[in-house]
C-alpha cells in the first residue's frame, strides 16, 4: 500500500496488551482522512449499539488517527476521535501536532485506546513499542508547567529524546468536562467534541510518540514536489486577490 | 568554493519542509529521522534548527579513528559508508553533538551540502520564510556560534525574547 500503512496500533489500558489491526486498503479509499476512518471504526464496532454506549466509560474508544497526507505536507494533523462527550456523536477533532507524523514513522496509521488505567498514567510509544508510565507526578498540572516537568519526566524514565511530541489533558479533561480539550504544545487544541474527557476516563494524562522509521513508500515522488510548488502558487494569487 | 547555510531561528516556522526534501534526496522516500536537518520544538513556537557547521578544525573528523570522515570541495563532512563502523566518536567531539545513529542505516548521519546546492535553503527560499540561506562560509570562529544542542538553546531563547528566567 502507499501512502498508509494499513495498520492501526490498538491498546487495551485496562490489560496492558497491545496489538496491530489490519484495514484493507479499501477501506482508505471510501473513508478519507482520520475522520472518516473513525466514523468507519466506530460504526463496524458499536453499530447496533450505538445508542446504548456512554460516551463517558471506558468502553468508547478514543483514537488518534493521520491521514494520507499526513507527513509529506507541512501542516501536520491529528483527528482525535471517539464518541463526544458533548453531542453524543462522531466528531473528528483536529489537532495540529508532531505526534500524527511520529505514529507514521514508528509504522502504524494511527493509535486507539480501550478500556481504562487504574491509576494516573502516561503512554510512551517508541517505533511501535507501548509504555504505560506513572503519572502521578505531573497529575493536575497544565500548561508551561506540565511541559517543562514532562520532559524531564520522560528523560528520566524512559530515555526519551529532547522535543518528542505528545499530547496532553490539563485539569478539565481530569475532571470529566464535557468541553475539555486535547492540548498539544501550549496554544494547540483538539477543541470539538470535549475527547479531554474521554482521555480523563481512561486516567490517561499525557500520549508521547516516537518513530525512527521511515514513512510508507511514496506513489510518485516528483507530484509530490510539485504539490509544495502549485500549493505556493495558489497561497500567493490568493493574496494578491486579498490584498487588490 | 566553501559555502555555508546561514540560519535564523526566528524566521524559521517549524514548518519541516527541510526535512521532507532532505530525506527525499538522500533516501528517496521520507524519513525525517534520517534527514541531516533536524528542527526541534521543545518549547512551542522557538524552533531550533540543529544543523552541521563546518567548524574549521572539524573536530569530527581528527576524532574519527577509521579514517571514515573526509573534508569535501564545499567545506562539506563526508561519511565513507563502507569503513564507517557507527562507534560514535565524531558525537562526543562535535560540541554541539550534531552527528546522528539512526536505526535501520549504516553510516553517520552528517550534512553534506547536497554538493554546493543544497535542497533545504531551495524549499524555504521558495516558500519565502528564508530561515535558510546560502552565503559565502565566514572566516574564523563565528560559525560555532549555531553549533547548538537544543534543549539549551531553546530554554536560551525563551529567556531572551520572554525576559524570563527559566
Amino acid at each position: 500500500m502507499k501512502g498508509v500503512w494499513g495498520r492501526l496500533l490498538e491498546v487495551d489500558l485496562t490489560t496492558g496488551s497491545t496489538h496491530a489491526v489490519e484495514i484493507p486498503e479499501k477501506v482508505y479509499r471510501m473513508f478519507l482522512g482520520g475522520r472518516g476512518l473513525a466514523t468507519y471504526l466506530l460504526a463496524k464496532e458499536f453499530g447496533a449499539k450505538w445508542r446504548m454506549l456512554d460516551p463517558l466509560s471506558p468502553e468508547n474508544p478514543l483514537m488518534l488517527l493521520t491521514g494520507p497526507l499526513t507527513g509529506y505536507h507541512p501542516g501536520v494533523k491529528l483527528s482525535v476521535s471517539g464518541k463526544s462527550p458533548q453531542s453524543n456523536s462522531v466528531v473528528g477533532s483536529v489537532v495540529s501536532s508532531e505526534v500524527a507524523v511520529e505514529l507514521k514513522a514508528s509504522g502504524f496509521d494511527g493509535l486507539v485506546l480501550k478500556g481504562s488505567c487504574e491509576k494516573p498514567c502516561y503512554i510512551y510509544v517508541e517505533n511501535g513499542k507501548v509504555y504505560l508510565r506513572e503519572a502521578s507526578a505531573i497529575w493536575g498540572l497544565g500548561g508551561l508547567k506540565l511541559i517543562e516537568k514532562f520532559y524531564s519526566l520522560l528523560r528520566e524514565d524512559m530515555n526519551g529524546e529532547p522535543g518528542t511530541p505528545f499530547v496532553y489533558i490539563g485539569p478539565a479533561g481530569e475532571n470529566r468536562v464535557r468541553t475539555a480539550a486535547v492540548m498539544a504544545k501550549l496554544a494547540h487544541a483538539a477543541g470539538y467534541g470535549g475527547y479531554g474527557a474521554v482521555m480523563g476516563v481512561k486516567k490517561v494524562k499525557a500520549i508521547a510518540v516516537k518513530g525512527y522509521g521511515r514513512l510508507p513508500p511514496v506513489n510518485n515522488p516528483e507530484s509530490l514536489t510539485s504539490l509544495f510548488q502549485t500549493t505556493l502558487r495558489n497561497v500567493r494569487e490568493r493574496m494578491k486577490r486579498f490584498r487588490q | 568554493m566553501p559555502v555555508w547555510i546561514l540560519r535564523d531561528f526566528l524566521k524559521c516556522t517549524s514548518c519541516k519542509l527541510c526535512e521532507i526534501m532532505c530525506s527525499l534526496k538522500h533516501e528517496n522516500t521520507v524519513w525525517p529521522e534520517a534527514s541531516r536537518i533536524r528542527i526541534y520544538e521543545i518549547f512551542p513556537g522557538f524552533p531550533v534548527i540543529s544543523l552541521c557547521v563546518q567548524c574549521d578544525d572539524y573536530p569530527c573528523v581528527a576524532s574519527c579513528p577509521f579514517q571514515a570522515l573526509s573534508v569535501g570541495q564545499h567545506g562539506e563532512v563526508l561519511v565513507d559508508q563502507d569503513k564507517c563502523t557507527m562507534c560514535g566518536a565524531c558525537i562526543t567531539a562535535c560540541p554541539g553533538n550534531i552527528p546522528r545513529i539512526v536505526p535501520g542505516k549504516q553510516g553517520m548521519i552528517i550534512c553534506d551540502l547536497c554538493n554546493g546546492e543544497p535542497e533545504c535553503v531551495k524549499i524555504c527560499g521558495e516558500m519565502g520564510y528564508h530561515a535558510l540561506q546560502l552565503v559565502s562560509k565566514p572566516e574564523g570562529e563565528l560559525v560555532k556560534n549555531y553549533l547548538v544542542k537544543p534543549e539549551e538553546t531553546s530554554i536560551k531563547l525563551l529567556a531572551k525574547i520572554t525576559g524570563e528566567d527559566v
